[in-house]
């Protein structure tokens, strides 16, 4: 499980397709308030019983915060018993972040989406779109100065980038966002995750990739990565996930859990210790998250998965496998309808499922099993999947 | 197409200030409810009602039913369930059971309404139970088309525009029953319905003796406007900036209904 906490939701950028350029969020947070915030957490870690958790400092934009204000922030995490991590642009990062990040061993998660002339869609723009080309610029070569130091200084624990037009959407592209992705492995980053980009408005919406698009770039990143693969240390996300799941092991990122929109794998929680779902969630209006601890019926019955498995995911291959995948990038924005890439997910597991077999002729993968909500049932229930027997054990 | 989704009702809080204004109003609610659901059988508005009996708080209740001059006859053994369900499901299993079963002060309105249970006569049930002819009607159509949970038929019944706004009595709104808010105990034949509204005005004017502070706070919630839709057989009703409400659906058609109240339901009981 992740918990999120959202200090802040400025941010020292502007970027196309973020959320926070959602109307229905309140960007003005109150301050930081560390009884309540102590309350949560304390509560938190004993419903969810978490030994020895992470904390992601997220936002908007975490080290947009006075620096004196984010090292009370982790000291005061840090005694709670909690490690510490960050999701940036590491646009902000300063020496003294990098001081503090060291001192108290904060790991740093960057968000970009490649070298500067891929990476296009993140920097500065208007409301309507237009961009501010010289400081746009600035940020794009200043983000891979930075990403270089925080790797070499040992705190970047990984990058999330986000495939869209600009960056997936053509081979001379593609080969770019190659290079890049082998530039940040040679680097020494462990975790990489390619997102899909799923638009919030309409500025961003053309750069969305089609789903034949998305299918494309996947297979064919995930035919170039296939040389890091041998490495247990190299975490590609969703390739892993993917194979993981087809092997019947769950240990896999939230999307292809059977995540719930209002009740997800991520606590989000603001500076007076409320508590939400997914930051995902917060482009259609901040709502509090269900009381019931850890989860509600919505996840513990899989509600979601076995309507899509009744309806539109009847034909589904591997329904049973991505269970309808993040209800935040659901069709026409509703998160009771499957996310609208799953034609892509769907090639890209026919493909992995497909190279599998080769390697595997004689197992029966999970996308085999003939009752997929038998399975759903089983997994969940804590039995493992035997690709062997084709069947399940306790 | 019928869509199968086990029974459950999960509460969404806008922010930690609607869910203190409400939260409690809505529980304590219920328990006034469950008392003017009987009262009304006392006061002749209707002869029977129905209740769930826990095996495990049996003694209980049966005896809080006879303390109060009411006779039980038991129906039939359903499985439980926890939030909203559109329909019982039955189970030999004692331990996940409950008894579904009548209530009533006259042995023939227990008797008569057993054999209506028994034979699916919907219509004698509503009779019993003081529901209208003309919302009898209607659920005993849509019920045989199986619309389990008809609102969007109501809303169709009331005059839709296009966008799926509906201006209709704040009373008859039964999209919050998935919380145990209502005070039509049934559907209504359309929002604005006139033999409906009398149904719910009594049951107001009941709960308000119970307990006025609860119902004038649950009346706030009457007065907003909501969204409701049915989207792969889940259901969300969103009460404006407050509120959402996810639950078990039955349809895997798309339906979206604006629910608009065309008056302030206060109003009813200060007039």
């Amino acid at each position: 499980m992740t918990i999120l906490l959202f200090p802040t939701l400025s941010c020292n950028l502007s970027c196309l397709y973020c959320f926070l350029r959602s109307h229905k969020i309140d960007r003005k947070l109150p301050k930081i308030d560390y009884h309540k915030l102590e309350k949560t957490l304390k509560y938190l870690k004993e419903r969810l019983n978490i030994k020895d958790g992470t904390i992601v400092l997220h936002g908007g934009e975490p080290t947009c915060i006075d620096i004196r204000q984010l090292e009370k922030l982790i000291k005061f995490l840090k005694n709670l018993g909690f490690k510490v991590s960050l999701q940036s642009n590491i646009y902000g990062i300063t020496d003294q972040h990098i001081s503090l990040f060291k001192e108290y061993e904060v790991s740093v998660g960057a968000s970009l989406d490649g070298f500067p002339d891929i990476n296009v869609l993140r920097g500065f723009f208007d409301e309507q779109g237009n961009e501010l080309e010289d400081l746009s610029r600035e940020y794009r070569e200043r983000v891979v100065r930075n990403l270089e130091r925080l790797v070499k200084e040992r705190l970047c624990s990984g990058i999330i980038i986000v495939l869209h037009k600009m960056n997936a959407g053509n081979e001379h592209a593609l080969n770019r966002l190659k290079e890049f992705i082998d530039w940040c492995l040679r680097l020494g980053i462990d975790s990489i995750r390619l997102n899909p980009m799923f638009a919030i408005n309409d500025v961003a919406k053309k750069y969305e990739l089609t789903n034949e698009e998305l299918a494309h770039a996947y297979i064919d990143l995930y035919n170039y990565t296939r040389i890091y693969r041998g490495s247990s240390l190299k975490h590609i996300s969703p390739f892993i996930d993917i194979m993981r799941v087809l092997l019947g092991n769950m240990d896999v990122v939230c999307w292809l859990r059977g995540c719930n929109y209002y009740d997800s794998f991520v606590w989000s929680i603001d500076p007076q210790g409320n508590i939400y779902s997914c930051d995902r969630t917060l482009a259609s209006g901040m709502w509090l998250r269900p009381s019931q601890l850890p989860h509600t019926h919505l996840v513990r019955m899989q509600i979601r998965t076995i309507a899509l498995l009744q309806t539109e995911l009847k034909n589904d291959k591997y329904a049973h496998l991505h269970r309808g995948g993040c209800p935040a990038e659901g069709i026409g924005g509703d998160w009771r309808r499957p996310s609208r890439f799953i034609p892509a997910y769907d090639k890209l597991f026919a493909y992995i499922e497909q190279k599998l077999k080769r390697v595997l002729p004689e197992a029966k993968l999970a996308s085999e099993y003939p009752n997929k909500l038998e399975f759903i049932r089983l997994i969940d229930s804590g039995y493992k999947y035997d690709i062997w027997k084709g069947g399940f054990v306790r | 197409m019928i869509v199968e989704i086990p029974p459950f009702t999960t509460l969404v809080w806008k922010n930690p200030k609607a869910r203190d204004r409400y939260s409690a109003a809505i529980r304590e609610f219920e328990i006034i409810l469950h008392k003017v659901e009987l009262l009304m059988i006392k006061k002749g508005l209707r002869r029977c009602d129905v209740e769930h009996i826990l095996p495990e708080i049996m003694q209980e209740q049966l005896v809080m039913l006879y303390k109060m001059g009411f006779k039980f006859k038991p129906l039939a053994i359903v499985k439980r369930y926890s939030g909203f369900a559109h329909k019982h499901e039955y189970t030999s299993d004692i331990r996940q059971a409950m008894i579904f079963g009548v209530v009533g002060l006259k042995e023939e309105d227990l008797e008569l309404f057993a054999k209506a249970y028994y034979s699916s006569d919907h219509d004698t049930q509503g009779m019993l139970l003081g529901y209208p002819k003309c919302c009898r009607d209607f659920f005993v159509k849509v019920w045989k088309e199986k619309e389990y949970d008809p609102i969007y038929r109501v809303a169709l019944n009331t005059g839709i525009k296009k966008d799926g706004t509906v201006v209709g009595d704040p009373l008859l709104n039964v999209m919050l029953r998935y919380i145990g808010l209502r005070f039509c105990l049934f559907f209504p034949c359309s929002f604005k319905c006139p033999n409906a509204h009398n149904f719910a005005v009594n049951v107001l004017k009941l709960t308000w003796k119970v307990n006025k502070k609860v119902v004038e706070r649950v009346l706030e919630l009457f007065n907003k406007e909501l969204i409701w839709s049915q989207v792969n057989g889940i259901i969300e009703v969103t009460v404006e900036d407050t509120l959402k409400i996810i639950c078990g659906g039955y349809s895997d058609e798309k339906q979206f209904i604006r629910f608009i109240p065309e008056y302030n339901p206060i109003e009813v009981i200060k007039k």
